[in-house]
C-alpha cells in the first residue's frame, strides 16, 4: 500500500509543487544576487523618505513596480535587509508585494465573476492595510526581537562600519572603480550569479521541507481510507460566521498556494461567503506552510509564530466585518443565469 | 580540494538537479499532469534558468572572485563577497538530502498522475454543487437557448462541456432544461463506487480539474449507466460516453449522471487545444 499508492502520490503531489513554485523562488535568488553585488550598501535609505512612518507606507506599494509573488519576495528582502533596508520596511514589503501587484489584481479580477473589481480592490486594499499595520508595530520593535540572530548581528556590523565611515567613502569609491573596471564586470557577474545560487540553495532547503508537508497533508494516508478529506471538514464551517474565515484560512495556509492564481480557487468555494474567501486571499500569500520555513530563513522563530497569529486574528476580524456588505453587492450584481454558465471559465483538465 | 570549493560543486548540482524535472517534464509531454497550462512556459524557462546557473557555478567553482564593491564601508579590509569569506557556508549535507535525494526518488517514484485511492480522495465519488450558479438566475435560461448555444454531433448528441453537466446537479429547474438531453462527453473511465452501483450496470467518468498544480486538484465525476453489459476498456481509459442526461438524489445530494449510455475509447484530448476552444 505505502510503495503501490501512497508514495507515487506523495511524489507526484510533491513535483507538481515544486515544478510550480521553484521558477518563482529563482526568480527572487537572482534578483537577490544582484542586488547583493550591483547595489550599494544603504541605498535604500536614499530611496525611500526619511519618515519612518512614510517609508512603510510606500513599502506596501512597491509591488506595484516590483512585482514579485511570496516565493519570490523572501529571497530578495532576505538581501534587502542586509543592505540597509529597515526590517519594518522589508517585511511590510514582504507581505504586501504578492498581493499588492497587478498580476494578482487581474486574476483576483478574472476569478470573481460577480464582483469582480470590489473583490479584487478589497483583496488589495486589505492586503495593504495589514502589511501596513504590521510594519508599523514594527517600527517599535528592535531588530533582533524580528530576525534571525545572525542576521540582526550582520545589520548591526554593517550599520556600525556605515556610522563610521560615512565622511570619505566617496572618494574611496571613485578612486577604486577606476583601478579595476574592466576585471570588475567580470567578477561582479560570477559573484552575483554565485550569491544568486546560494540563496537558492538556501531557501529551497526551506522550501523542500515546507512542501513535503503540503504533500503529506495533501495525499491520501496509506492506512485509514475512511479518513475524512480535509476539504469536507472545512465545507462543514461555510455557514458560520467565525468559522468560515478560520477555516478557509486554516485551508489557504495548508494548501500553499501561489498568489497569482490563488483566487480561482477561491472562486469555487462559493458555499462560503465572499467576506470569508478574501480572508483566504489575504491571509494566503502572507502565511502559509513553506512560507513558514522560508520565514525562517530570515525572521526568528517567536516572530514567526506572533506575525501567524496576529495576521490570523486581524484578517479574521476584518472579514467578518466587510461580509454584510459584500452580501449587498453580490445581490445588486446577479447576472442572468446562461451568462454566468458562460462566464464560469472553469479550468479544463 | 577546498572545502568552499566542494560546497560550491554541490550547491551547482542541486540546482542543476531541480532544473533538470521540469525540462524532463516539458520534454516528455507530461508537464500538463502537473500543471495548468499557464504555468507550462514559466515552468521551463525556470528550468532551463536553473540548469544555466548552476552550470555556470559548476564551471567557476573553483574560481577565487573577488571585487571592490561596498569597499566605501570596508576601507580595503576583507571582501564582502569573495567566495573564501562569505556571510555563512551551505552545508553540502543539507543540500545533498534535502534538494538532491527528494527530487531523484519523488522522479522515480511518481506515476505522474493519482492512484484510485487519491482520486476518491480528492471527490471522485462526490458531488460538489456552485451555488453561485444557481442563486436568483432570472428566467431567461431556457432548454431552447441550452441547444442553440451547444454545439451537436452528427448523431445529434449535445457537445456538453465536462464541468458544465457536473454543476448542472443541484438546482430543480436547471435540472430539467438539462433531463434528456442526449449528450456526448469525454473523459476518463473507472470503476463506479460499489455502494452506489447496487445493480453492476455503473461506470463512472471523470476529469481532473486543476488551477495551478496537481496539489489543488478537484476530481470531477459523473456516472455512466449502461443498459447491456459494462465495457471492458482498462481503467483510467480516454472514451468517449454518449447518453441521456438524468438526475438522482442520494442521501438528499443531486448528481447528474448518463443514462442509456455506450462508450468507445479515444485519444487524451491535447491540453493546448483544450484551451484554446
Amino acid at each position: 500500500m505505502f510503495f503501490e499508492t501512497w508514495l507515487p502520490d506523495f511524489s507526484f503531489l510533491f513535483l507538481s509543487i515544486l515544478v510550480e513554485g521553484a521558477p518563482f523562488i529563482l526568480l527572487g535568488t537572482i534578483i537577490s544576487g544582484f542586488i547583493d553585488v550591483y547595489l550599494p550598501s544603504g541605498a535604500m535609505d536614499r530611496i525611500l523618505p526619511r519618515n519612518r512612518s512614510l517609508a512603510v507606507m510606500m513599502s506596501g506599494m512597491l509591488g506595484i513596480i516590483f512585482p514579485v509573488c511570496e516565493c519570490a519576495v523572501v529571497p530578495v528582502i532576505r538581501r534587502l535587509v542586509k543592505k540597509g533596508l529597515p526590517p519594518a520596511c522589508a517585511i511590510t514589503y514582504m507581505l504586501a508585494a504578492p498581493i499588492v501587484n497587478p498580476v494578482t489584481f487581474l486574476s483576483t479580477y478574472s476569478a470573481f465573476k460577480k464582483i469582480p473589481l470590489e473583490m479584487a480592490g478589497s483583496r488589495l486594499l486589505f492586503g495593504y492595510v495589514i502589511a501596513v499595520m504590521v510594519g508599523l508595530i514594527l517600527l517599535r520593535l528592535n531588530v533582533r526581537r524580528i530576525l534571525k540572530p545572525r542576521i540582526a548581528g550582520e545589520i548591526e556590523e554593517v550599520e556600525a562600519r556605515r556610522a563610521g565611515d560615512h565622511d570619505h567613502d566617496h572618494d574611496h569609491d571613485h578612486d577604486h572603480d577606476h583601478d579595476h573596471e574592466d576585471e570588475d564586470k567580470g567578477n561582479r557577474l560570477i559573484m552575483a550569479l554565485r550569491a544568486a545560487m546560494r540563496d537558492f540553495v538556501d531557501v529551497g532547503i526551506y522550501f523542500v521541507i515546507g512542501i513535503t508537508i503540503v504533500a503529506i497533508v495533501n495525499t491520501p494516508p496509506p492506512v485509514d481510507q475512511e479518513t475524512i478529506p480535509l476539504r469536507d471538514y472545512i465545507d462543514g464551517t461555510a455557514e458560520s460566521t467565525w468559522g468560515a474565515p478560520a477555516a478557509l484560512m486554516g485551508l489557504a495556509f495548508l494548501l500553499s498556494l501561489c498568489s497569482t492564481s490563488d483566487a480561482f480557487i477561491a472562486a469555487t468555494l462559493d458555499a462560503f461567503g465572499q467576506g470569508a474567501r478574501l480572508a483566504f486571499l489575504v491571509f494566503g500569500p502572507m502565511m502559509d506552510v513553506k512560507l513558514l520555513f522560508l520565514y525562517s530563513t530570515i525572521l526568528s522563530r517567536r516572530f514567526i509564530l506572533a506575525l501567524a497569529v496576529g495576521l490570523f486574528i486581524a484578517i479574521g476580524v476584518l472579514s467578518v466585518a466587510v461580509e454584510p456588505l459584500f452580501e449587498k453587492l453580490e445581490k445588486q450584481n446577479d447576472p442572468p443565469f446562461s451568462q454566468r454558465m458562460e462566464e464560469q471559465g472553469l479550468p479544463r483538465s | 580540494m577546498k572545502k568552499t570549493t566542494f560546497n560550491q560543486i554541490v550547491s551547482s548540482l542541486a540546482t542543476i538537479a531541480w532544473g533538470t524535472v521540469p525540462v524532463y517534464f516539458y520534454a516528455w509531454g507530461l508537464i500538463d499532469k502537473y500543471l495548468n497550462e499557464s504555468f507550462h512556459l514559466i515552468a521551463l524557462i525556470g528550468g532551463l534558468a536553473m540548469m544555466v546557473l548552476g552550470l555556470f557555478n559548476l564551471i567557476h567553482a573553483s574560481r577565487h572572485v573577488s571585487c571592490g564593491h561596498d569597499h566605501s564601508h570596508e576601507h580595503g579590509e576583507k571582501d564582502d563577497h569573495g567566495p573564501d569569506n562569505d556571510h555563512h557556508e551551505q552545508n553540502p549535507v543539507a543540500a545533498l538530502c534535502l534538494m538532491i535525494l527528494p527530487v531523484i526518488l519523488c522522479t522515480g517514484f511518481t506515476k505522474h498522475e493519482y492512484s484510485k485511492e487519491a482520486l476518491r480522495w480528492k471527490g471522485l465519488y462526490k458531488q460538489r454543487t456552485l451555488r453561485s450558479l444557481y442563486s436568483n438566475y432570472n428566467a431567461e435560461f431556457t432548454r431552447e437557448l441550452l441547444e442553440k448555444r451547444t454545439p451537436r454531433t452528427g448523431e445529434g448528441n449535445f457537445l456538453l462541456q465536462f464541468t458544465e453537466l457536473y454543476w448542472s446537479a443541484g438546482d430543480e429547474k436547471i435540472m430539467k432544461i438539462y433531463e434528456g438531453l442526449p449528450a456526448q462527453l469525454e473523459g476518463r473511465l473507472i470503476e463506479e463506487d460499489p455502494d452506489l452501483n447496487h445493480d453492476a450496470n455503473r461506470k463512472r467518468l471523470y476529469r481532473v480539474v486543476m488551477t495551478c498544480c496537481a496539489a489543488d486538484a478537484q476530481v470531477l465525476g459523473v456516472p455512466l449507466q449502461f443498459g447491456g453489459s459494462l465495457p471492458t476498456l482498462p481503467e483510467k481509459s480516454w472514451v468517449t460516453a454518449r447518453g441521456k442526461v438524468a438526475f438522482e438524489s442520494i442521501d438528499g445530494q443531486y448528481f447528474a449522471y448518463l443514462k442509456d449510455c455506450e462508450v468507445e475509447a479515444t485519444e487524451a484530448p491535447d491540453p493546448r487545444a483544450q484551451s484554446r476552444r
